[in-house]
């Protein structure tokens, strides 16, 4: 796991995820996004060298409505985005993933606890988190969205 | 009274490449990244920068999701891309002349 690089991040923007998972899909306007360097975008190799996923940690993993709801205020947490490449998804393989950048950020930014914040339909990530040990500290949605829209605050000690 | 009139050329999708410039401005304004402003509109970042760039059409729906991704009402969105979309105004030169 090191810092992104250029090429990775165009690699990233270019993957294709399976319905209902298309929402995840990324474009090339993003690269720039992946490379701030605030956002502490990592990419995740095999042990061939082969890119197998990314995290972020901060503040691109947070939401509009969550920031508005002040949900992200209630507690120090670092909060983490992750993306694993289309073809290793739903093979059981998310939470040797997500352990690996916990351990990476625990060593390199020492946070009191972490955060992600799930959109609710997502249950394959969901349970993947929940065996990681994250626990559902909150839901919200946007009120103007309808109830079928709704994110999860899930948080596990660091 | 002599006017002078000044109303820039509207051409077939200039609404559509309006939309698409009212959200990406509204996005940076708020220095908010296709990311976080998918994820909360649920559509894709591939998605949401084709409607920025004018390519894809978005439904009422869709703006709906956007809004709500740019943690904006959408019908303080649809008054921004309105106001984008007005013609510059009419300057009376004796208006202008007086001030």
């Amino acid at each position: 796991m090191k810092p992104i690089t250029p090429s990775d991040a165009r690699a990233i923007s270019r993957w294709r995820y399976e319905a209902p998972y298309s929402i995840y899909d990324g474009d090339p306007t993003s690269v720039d996004a992946l490379l701030q360097p605030r956002f502490a975008y990592h990419s995740v190799y095999d042990e061939r060298g082969d890119l197998t996923g990314y995290f972020c940690f901060g503040e691109d993993a947070q939401v509009a409505s969550g920031k508005r709801l002040g949900v992200y205020e209630v507690e120090p947490a670092l909060d983490v985005g992750l993306g694993m490449r289309p073809d290793l998804t739903g093979r059981g393989l998310g939470a040797e993933f997500l352990r690996a950048g916990l351990r990476f950020a625990r060593e390199s930014y020492s946070p009191l606890a972490f955060r992600l914040t799930v959109a609710a339909f997502n249950r394959r990530a969901i349970r993947v988190y929940e065996r990681v040990g994250f626990e559902t500290v909150a839901t919200f949605g946007a009120p103007t969205l309808g109830a079928e829209v709704r994110w999860l605050l899930m948080r596990c000690e660091a | 009274m002599k006017t002078l009139e000044i109303s820039p050329e509207r051409h077939a999708g200039d609404l559509l490449s309006t939309i698409g410039e009212t959200l990406r401005a509204e996005r940076n304004e708020r220095g908010l990244t296709l990311k976080q402003v998918a994820e909360g509109a649920h559509v894709s970042v591939s998605y949401l920068a084709e409607i920025e760039r004018g390519e894809k059409d978005p439904s009422s729906r869709v703006l709906e999701s956007i809004a709500s991704g740019l943690d904006i009402e959408v019908s303080e969105l649809l008054v921004r891309i309105a106001s984008a979309l007005e013609p510059a105004p009419v300057v009376p030169v004796t208006d202008t002349l007086a001030a």
